[in-house]
């Protein structure tokens, strides 16, 4: 059986190494994949946003404010305008991010009593960078209002400034961040390292997607002499073909992060090796049945474009399964990128193990049971059109 | 000519209709997109994040805060823990993703003035949750801490009508412009379409030509036939006059079904759409030709279409990328056509705001049709020379 297995291994190779480009394509391009993905990311968070201001107090204070402001790294100064209406403009042109306005008469109510009020207009277009911005804009302008606070304490108990500090701020909130060591808006660690899993969920379905159909004709220079009678060697030998190349690419593209951008690796134990191993073997499989049984490789690919094309965002890794429509839910279990990226985030950066995988491991059997039953199809109709081929004789 | 001409364009119109493999993508990719991820992003924000509590004080502050919480649309307590050391374990089992905790004589402390912290410990590996579940937890005690101050202020004698004024003395009114519910779906279904429409279009393209043959056209057609640019030509219009219905359709389904806003002009959208799709039939005729196989084009396209898309910088801005990886971004047609996208119906930019998005549109036109002649003329030599031998 070894050698019958061996024997159509080798035997699609040589197949393959006469498609070069194909090859090439299939593992390469997940590796320059991860690293576009990761270089866009290398950042890890949003810096130097351009901000404009309407400063129509000309103030101490407002000055100060300003000050404040751009001394937080996210924002850099794109200089100060009239009125807040020409906001929208600078936006779409992409000078500015954020306006901040200062009333006329700000300082001088403020000292007055009567409150000052600080306007922060924010592009909220793009989701992301819009709550960066609002975000650090509070950062950058609360402590101006809690010291006006604490102040107005400090006169009216005659304490010190310490004990004012805390009647101002009566309670706190300490944050820790479990996973994310670097959180402060680390996407590095965050989509960066998931996204990678794209290229390499399609490299294990489309490097097998050409293996069935070109068995119909295309390859009728390899003869299938002594495993027409052999259908599990001569899947098994398949399989194997494309599950020895692709596993140094799926070890490359998952430790790319770590090696180059620093991403973290909590845990690599049995666990992340099963699921090293599990993966590709489950997929190569599914796209080797789904060529032999349709026949023609471009309708396999068709069908894995189907399958991958809206996979990641429908995982539930960046908008969260529990915020899906309930209807929805199905569609994110019962895609194959889903167990990949969840099994992959809880064992090397939670440090979790296959127990906490319950769901994923689930979707995973799912995937392999079907992907068996489409082998088992395809490799029967593959050796039934080699013996009408041959006459029935093989 | 003119008859001729019209002919190849309805024979290219015809071929694509009647393979079902070019045709089902054409209309499945960007309309599957457009419902999948309308669908998805339905509800528009994230809600009900699974929290847990865990109350070491056991107070009626505690309870309050804990029913403060429940009361968020944002957060969903899932239960009560021992400890802040389960949330991994429960994290790890997507049970719960934050946890809040209220240290021991909390009550007392925030009573004598000690200012005491409430712990919150997150799940860092899904940013948008914790950013979500720490901006609800941080406004319903932030809302607490204003009445803790009230009081003491109201003890201290302030008058009643002065005491909002030295509690919060600088107030911050921060206005979310373009967005202002921070609609999840607005930010992103439009630019998905754009990134659907484009890997289909030249995956469909790559495979209108590579199942296409000259002794094909030339058993259709017993005249003569007109020259290679008039043959590419009526191969763009056709597959164009497929092509701008679907991601004209797509587009308009985001519009108007999920309710994205369009601010701006939609004749210019729909213009700039127009260029957008006859720019990728040329470059769809240009990587076949770089490929010289339509499934192995097929398979490049799948590998580039979600790296276009992170490079668009429609998701993680382009302006946070490093600057080499920023001009990478400035020279593909995606990322013109998704900023044109955005600042049009969000902003409502006219056409001069944009204009260095159009111009750079308009020269990927020129670029991705004379690469996509040049690509053809290759194919049609070939294909000559076959018919001869």
């Amino acid at each position: 059986m070894i050698l019958h297995i061996l024997r159509v291994a080798k035997r699609e190779w040589k197949w393959i190494l006469l498609q070069k480009s194909y090859l090439i394509l299939v593992l390469v391009a997940p590796i320059l994949f991860a690293l576009t993905i990761h270089l866009i990311y290398a950042p890890k968070k949003v810096v130097g946003l351009p901000v404009v201001f309407v400063d129509q107090d000309h103030s101490q204070l407002s000055r100060e404010m300003i000050r404040a402001v751009l001394s937080n790294e996210t924002f850099i100064s794109a200089g100060y305008i009239n009125s807040a209406e020409e906001f929208p403009r600078l936006v779409a042109e992409d000078r500015a991010r954020v306006c901040f306005t200062f009333p006329r008469g700000m300082e001088r109510d403020l000292k007055a009593g009567r409150g000052g009020r600080v306007e922060v207009l924010v592009d909220q277009s793009n989701y992301l960078a819009g709550s960066v911005e609002l975000t650090n804009a509070t950062l950058a302008l609360a402590p101006f209002s809690i010291l006006a606070d604490v102040r107005a304490i400090e006169r009216i108990k005659g304490v010190t400034h310490s004990v004012a500090l805390r009647r101002a701020m009566p309670l706190d909130v300490g944050t820790r961040v479990g996973f994310n060591p670097g959180f402060t808006s680390n996407y590095l660690n965050y989509i960066a390292v998931g996204a990678a899993y794209i290229g390499l969920q399609l490299a294990s379905l489309l490097i097998a997607i050409r293996s069935g159909s070109s068995e119909f004709g295309e390859r009728s220079f390899q003869p299938l002499s002594g495993v027409q009678d052999h259908p599990f060697a001569f899947a098994a030998g398949k399989i194997l073909a494309y599950f020895l190349p692709l596993v140094p690419v799926f070890l490359a593209v998952i430790f790319m992060p770590h090696l180059l951008f620093g991403a973290p690796i909590v845990r690599l134990g049995p666990s992340f090796w099963v699921v090293l191993l599990w993966f590709p073997a489950a997929l190569i499989t599914f796209g080797y049945g789904l060529s032999g049984l349709a026949g023609d490789g471009l309708f396999a690919t068709e069908v894995c474009a189907l399958l991958t094309l809206p996979n990641f965002l429908v995982t539930g890794y960046t908008w969260p399964s529990f915020a899906f429509p309930k209807v929805l839910l199905l569609l994110t279990y019962g895609m194959p990128l889903h167990p990949l990226v969840f099994m992959m985030r809880k064992i090397t950066i939670m440090g979790g193990t296959l127990a906490d995988c319950t769901p994923q491991i689930w979707c995973l059997t799912g995937w392999s049971a079907l992907a068996i039953t489409f082998a088992w199809a395809g490799t029967r109709r593959i050796l039934g059109e080699a013996r009408i081929g041959s006459g029935g004789n093989a | 000519m003119p008859r001729i001409l019209v002919k190849l364009c309805w024979r290219e119109i015809r071929r694509i209709l009647s393979d079902p493999r070019i045709f089902v993508l054409l209309l499945g990719g960007p309309f599957i997109y457009a419902f999948v991820f309308g669908g998805v992003y339905w509800q528009g924000r994230t809600t009900n994040v699974p929290i847990v509590i865990v109350d070491q004080d056991h107070s009626r502050l505690s309870r309050e805060l804990t029913t403060a919480l429940r009361a968020s649309d944002s957060l969903k307590i899932v239960g009560w823990a021992n400890s802040p050391d389960e949330l991994p374990a429960l994290a790890r089992r997507e049970a719960a993703y934050t946890c809040v905790m209220f240290p021991a004589r909390f009550e007392r402390d925030v009573l004598a003035g000690r200012a005491p912290k409430i712990g919150v410990l997150l799940d860092g590996t899904n940013t948008l949750v914790s950013g979500v579940s720490l901006n609800a937890i941080r406004n319903v005690i932030g809302a607490y801490q204003v009445g803790v101050n009230r009081r003491f202020l109201e003890a201290s004698g302030v008058p009643n009508e002065r005491i909002d004024t030295v509690s919060r003395p600088v107030t911050i009114v921060g206005r979310q412009l373009f967005n202002p519910t921070s609609n999840y779906s607005y930010f992103l279904l439009i630019g998905l379409v754009c990134a659907a429409s484009q890997s289909v279009i030249r995956m469909i393209t790559g495979m209108s030509i590579g199942l296409d043959s000259y002794a094909n056209i030339r058993r259709e057609f017993k005249t003569d036939l007109p020259g290679a640019p008039w043959l590419y030509a009526t191969k763009v219009i056709g597959t164009c006059c497929l092509a701008l219905p679907v991601v004209y359709g797509a587009t308009a389904t985001v519009l108007t079904l999920f309710g994205t806003p369009h601010r701006g002009s939609l004749v210019f959208i729909y213009s700039a759409l127009t260029v957008y799709v006859i720019v990728h039939v040329g470059m769809g005729f240009g990587y076949y030709g770089l490929c010289r196989s339509y499934i192995l084009s097929t398979h490049l396209h799948l590998f580039m279409a979600v790296a276009l898309f992170f490079l668009s910088g429609f998701t993680w801005p382009y302006y946070a990328m490093p600057a080499a990886v920023q001009a990478v971004a400035h020279y593909i047609p995606i990322f013109h056509m998704n900023c044109i996208m955005r600042k049009v119906n969000m902003v409502g930019a006219s056409a001069d705001w944009v204009l260095p998005h159009l111009v750079a549109l308009v020269i990927w036109l020129v670029l991705g049709y004379t690469w996509g002649y040049v690509a053809f003329k290759k194919w049609l030599e070939s294909q000559k020379a076959l018919s001869h031998a």
